[in-house]
């Protein structure tokens, strides 16, 4: 039996919003949650900074005259790529320069947080605990099953637009979702 | 009371799923909203540096490929037709080449300035004797 059609719920993903019809505009409604997804990855605003440019960038110089609903799947994947190749350069410099003590110092850094907390001191309290604790449960994810996860929950990708973007079939995003769900209800009980 | 815990955990297994998933978006549209000044400054000046070069790249095309041909085709020409693959062979002396040069040189100058004396020689009756001999 389908490991996925076992565990993978229906669920309420967010509300697709239509696409811009310029680039320009795709871009400016997209950037915010590009650079949070991006600061998740790599635990660094300059990095996140430089990923998401450089994705800006390559969607311009190669996807310009692409009709705009393809704009999504082609932005994230570039984005996913440029992370993950920021990722990969990141292990490669510590393992040679032999910082491998700095590692965990980074993981601890939260993601997400928001910086202002607003006019009620105990929600923005909350709201910073909970956006630290998904930060470190989604960091904890293997790199496929997040990918999958902020793609489809949190973007509101569709199934086929994800597997666009994360470079694999509809089936494998829908493992690896399931998968990313239950990782996560582990992880967050406290949510419950 | 006893409770079978795994059909209620099966039951409520999407509900589970579907409030995680609806919390943790609602987390991150809220980060999203969220970000300091600073960071949105870097965000839309590379959104802009990004259009930036694809819209000057655009208006410069149709120039730059026919100055780019007119270009490759003069340095072709030049290559073609440059004034020293006319010079005389490596092997030839200094000294020769201005020596022939200068006695064609002054064999025409000879017989430019002896026009008049050809002009009446020319007018001339042929001698008898040089008739007969023909």
């Amino acid at each position: 039996m389908n490991l996925a059609a076992v565990l993978h719920p229906p669920l309420p993903l967010a509300h697709a919003l239509p696409v811009p019809v310029t680039l320009e505009a795709f871009l400016e409604s997209v950037q915010r949650r590009a650079y949070r997804v991006a600061e998740l990855g790599l635990g660094n605003r300059e990095d996140a900074l430089d990923a998401v440019q450089d994705a800006m960038l390559r969607l311009h110089q190669h996807y310009r005259l692409h009709p705009a609903d393809e704009w999504p799947p082609l932005f994230w994947g570039i984005l996913r790529r440029r992370i993950t190749d920021l990722q990969r350069r990141r292990k490669v410099r510590r393992i040679v320069v032999g910082w491998i003590g700095s590692a965990g110092a980074e993981d601890d850094v939260p993601a997400w947080e928001p910086a202002d907390p607003g006019p009620d001191p105990l929600r923005a309290l909350a709201s910073r605990k909970a956006c630290a604790d998904l930060g470190r449960a989604l960091r904890a994810l293997p790199r496929r099953q997040r990918e999958a996860f902020l793609l489809r929950v949190l973007e509101g990708l569709d199934v086929a637009a994800t597997a666009r973007a994360m470079g694999c079939s509809d089936g494998s995003v829908k493992t690896h979702l399931s998968r990313a769900m239950e990782a996560l209800r582990r992880h967050l009980e406290d949510w419950q | 009371m006893s409770t079978d815990p795994k059909p209620h955990h099966a039951h409520s297994g999407h509900d589970e799923h579907d409030a995680l998933a609806a919390r943790a978006r609602a987390l991150f549209e809220e980060a999203s909203a969220h970000i300091d000044a600073a960071t949105l400054r870097r965000l839309d000046q590379a959104r802009r540096a990004a259009a930036t070069p694809a819209v000057r790249r655009h208006r410069l095309l149709p120039v730059l490929v026919p100055a780019g041909a007119l270009a490759a085709a003069a340095l072709a020409f030049a290559v073609i037709w440059h004034p020293l693959r006319r010079a005389p062979p490596a092997d030839v002396t200094v000294s020769g080449t201005v020596g022939l040069v200068a006695g064609a040189d002054s064999h025409e100058m000879e017989m430019a300035q002896n026009l008049d004396f050809y002009d009446w020689l020319a007018s001339q009756p042929a001698p008898a004797g040089a008739a007969s001999a023909q």
